[in-house]
């Protein structure tokens, strides 16, 4: 018996530790292919239709049936393959392909760490664990593994163990505010994505007849409302962004609601969301810039919100590289200086001015009567479709005069200043508006512009690059060309070589 | 005092675009006859004009881009100076370099197509049309360089 009871323990010991190196058993799931649920939905079909007639639908669906279960043996070998080794000073993935990659990450090389937990992963007691460092390596993410959460936080604490946390100051959001904030600054892009993103797969997944339907419905209540005598255009136009901006709105609220920032001697703990839990640690040295982001309401209004370059950090899809969200400027301003100190703000040393205007806002003007002048010649071709093309014109020539406004304000507030080793850009990117605070360390690149009319002004374009996830290039547009390059001379950046160019010839050494 | 080197692009690869530009000419003219019974008339008009103006281009453009192209190395940064109608000085810190590529492609001996590229995180700088030896001096120096920092970098931890 004795024997019996240590061979069962001895196997209970074995398997527990073959599975605590595992991954998560959720995880032969996702090895399975995206589209094996449109063969398991025909294969149900046959089903039904065969009355439950089990051995007829095996003998009719044999193949099928195969393939099935030949992808879910495979999907069962690469997780048992597929492991990772922890030791006191780093931890190995055996990953890809069958395990055959082994990846080593020291723990001082991770520049980020993130551990994500979504709404079913919760349920299961499963999450997400996304290594990274600041190589670019043939993957996405240095290491990239489903976990038990007890076991991913047995890491996260494993790999900050040595950097406390300092008393006394943590960020949170105040809840009210960001609500608020959230409810009058969403954008409905994000949110038309979303809506388009799960109108396309509903439709990969299920078959065209369920979208006729729909379309159907749609057209049914639309028809009776234009009895009315509304222009049905705006009005499905209105219901649609009316959609999006509340599922932006919702989305956006859930992820950064309880977020929390706490700074450490080598790395900011951040905690944020809910429904999908995501823990982050992220590696102050491998900060490279942070950036106050505002649209032009926001700046009305004075709001803000403060974003990160770290590698790994907000690389993952719908994620935002948060270090403070939506909050007052002062707030933002303020909470940064404590949570990243090392990052100091300058005064402008080169800034553009009233007469940059025409400039920013020459080609968002051209754009928008173009859109005007292609809507005015196809109504003379098509005369009537007249409400339809009028409805386009203007649709497509608002988003261009809107962007004429921003970028008027974006001519007065340009400019870019050195102080020591810090670095402060501002310049607006497409409709937002940025403020950049690098260490000059992190630069990889500088290079200065100019065009034919630039020159003319006197002007020129300075373009800093830095590594970054979303953000690598910072453009400063319409600033003093001379001004720039002696600023920049100034702060070791000397970017027009010495020599006149009648002194160049191949090779010669100056 | 710092030893600094200054490059300007081959002017032989002038001559050599010049011939491969007629050879595509060729080949797109050869390539237009042999389709034209199955495109309509406007189609093959606007392909025309279209590749016309693009030769045009390229055959202004690609003269002025090399006799303007010049690069300049030393120890501890790159400079380049490119452009045609958009003037670009570049300057690389070769601290921020990770790694050089050199790209000598077959024949450059005669035709001056080769490369360096400078990678360095967030970005990646281009030196064109050089010549076999400028091409590689230019690795050579900077590699030198990038090995000097890493043995430094070692000595220090």
């Amino acid at each position: 018996m004795s024997g019996t009871e240590g061979t069962a323990k001895n196997l209970r010991k074995m398997a527990k530790t073959f599975l605590s190196f595992r991954q998560h058993p959720v995880k032969i799931v996702k090895y399975t292919t995206k589209y094996l649920w449109l063969l398991l939905f025909s294969l149900g079909k046959y089903l039904i239709a065969m009355e439950f007639d089990i051995a007829g639908w095996l003998h009719a669906n044999w193949f099928d049936i195969m393939i099935v279960v030949a992808i879910f043996i495979f999907a069962f070998v690469r997780w048992v393959t597929v492991y990772f080794e922890l030791a006191e000073d780093r931890i190995i993935g055996h990953t890809g392909f069958l395990g055959m990659a082994r990846t080593v990450v020291y723990f001082e090389e991770i520049a980020s760490f993130s551990v994500c937990q979504g709404p079913v992963a919760y349920v299961l007691h499963s999450c997400q664990v996304y290594i990274d460092t600041d190589a670019k390596c043939f993957q996405s993410t240095d290491i990239r593994i489903d976990l038990t959460k007890s076991r991913a936080m047995e890491i996260y604490q494993l790999i900050c163990k040595k950097s406390q946390a300092q008393p006394g100051f943590v960020f949170r959001t105040r809840k009210r505010q960001l609500f608020v904030f959230s409810l009058l600054f969403t954008s409905a892009v994000s949110g038309a994505i979303v809506l388009l993103t799960i109108l396309y797969q509903a439709y990969l997944i299920t078959d065209a007849e369920f979208e006729k339907r729909l379309l159907n419905e749609v057209n049914n209540h639309i028809q009776n409302i234009e009895n009315s005598g509304i222009g049905i255009y705006f009005l499905a136009a209105g219901a649609l962004i009316g959609l999006v901006w509340i599922m932006s709105f919702t989305s956006n609220l859930l992820r950064h609601w309880a977020f929390t920032c706490r700074p450490g001697e080598d790395f900011l703990r951040i905690r944020s969301g809910k429904g999908s839990r995501r823990h982050h640690l992220l590696r102050r040295n491998y900060i490279n810039y942070l950036d106050f982001t505002q649209s032009y309401f926001m700046r009305m209004f004075n709001i803000c919100s403060v974003e990160v370059g770290c590698s790994g950090y907000g690389k993952r899809r719908k994620e935002i590289s948060a270090l403070i969200p939506i909050t007052t400027s002062k707030d933002a301003v303020a909470s940064a200086r404590l949570l990243t100190p090392e990052y100091k703000m300058c005064n402008p040393q080169v800034k553009t001015n009233s007469a940059n205007i025409v400039g920013y806002v020459i080609f968002p003007l051209i754009a928008a009567a173009a859109a005007l002048a292609a809507g005015v010649a196809a109504q003379y071709y098509f005369p009537e479709r007249r409400n339809q093309i009028i409805f386009i014109e203007i649709m497509l020539a608002l988003p261009f005069f809107w962007m004429a406004v921003v970028k008027a304000v974006a001519a007065l507030n340009t400019s870019m200043g050195f102080k020591g080793s810090d670095l402060t850009l501002s310049y607006c990117k497409w409709y937002t508006f940025h403020k950049v605070l690098l260490k000059k360390e992190k630069i990889t690149k500088v290079t200065v512009r100019q065009d034919p009319f630039s020159k003319i002004a006197g002007n020129g374009t300075v373009f800093f690059y830095t590594t970054g996830e979303k953000s690598p290039r910072h453009k400063v547009a319409g600033v003093n060309y001379k001004r720039a390059l002696e600023i920049l001379k100034n702060n070791g950046f000397e970017v027009t070589p010495k020599g006149s160019p009648k002194d160049i010839q191949q090779g010669v050494e100056i | 005092m710092e030893q600094e080197k200054s490059y300007t692009a081959c002017k032989r690869t002038v001559f050599w675009f010049f011939i491969f530009s007629f050879g595509l000419h060729t080949g797109f003219k050869a390539g237009l006859k042999a389709v034209s019974n199955f495109l309509p008339q406007n189609v093959l008009i606007i392909a025309d004009m279209v590749w016309a103006a693009l030769i045009i281009l390229l055959i202004i453009a690609f003269p002025i881009y090399v006799l303007v192209a010049r690069y300049t190395v030393n120890s501890e940064s790159a400079r380049l100076r490119t452009g045609v109608v958009l003037i670009s000085h570049q300057y690389v810190p070769l601290d921020s370099v990770l790694s050089v590529t050199t790209v000598l492609t077959p024949l450059s001996f005669i035709t001056g197509f080769n490369f360096v590229v400078l990678n360095s995180p967030g970005a990646k700088s281009v030196m064109s049309f050089l010549t076999r030896r400028q091409a590689r001096e230019i690795s050579q120096v900077i590699n030198d360089a990038l090995q000097k920092r890493n043995r430094e970098r070692g000595d220090a931890s």
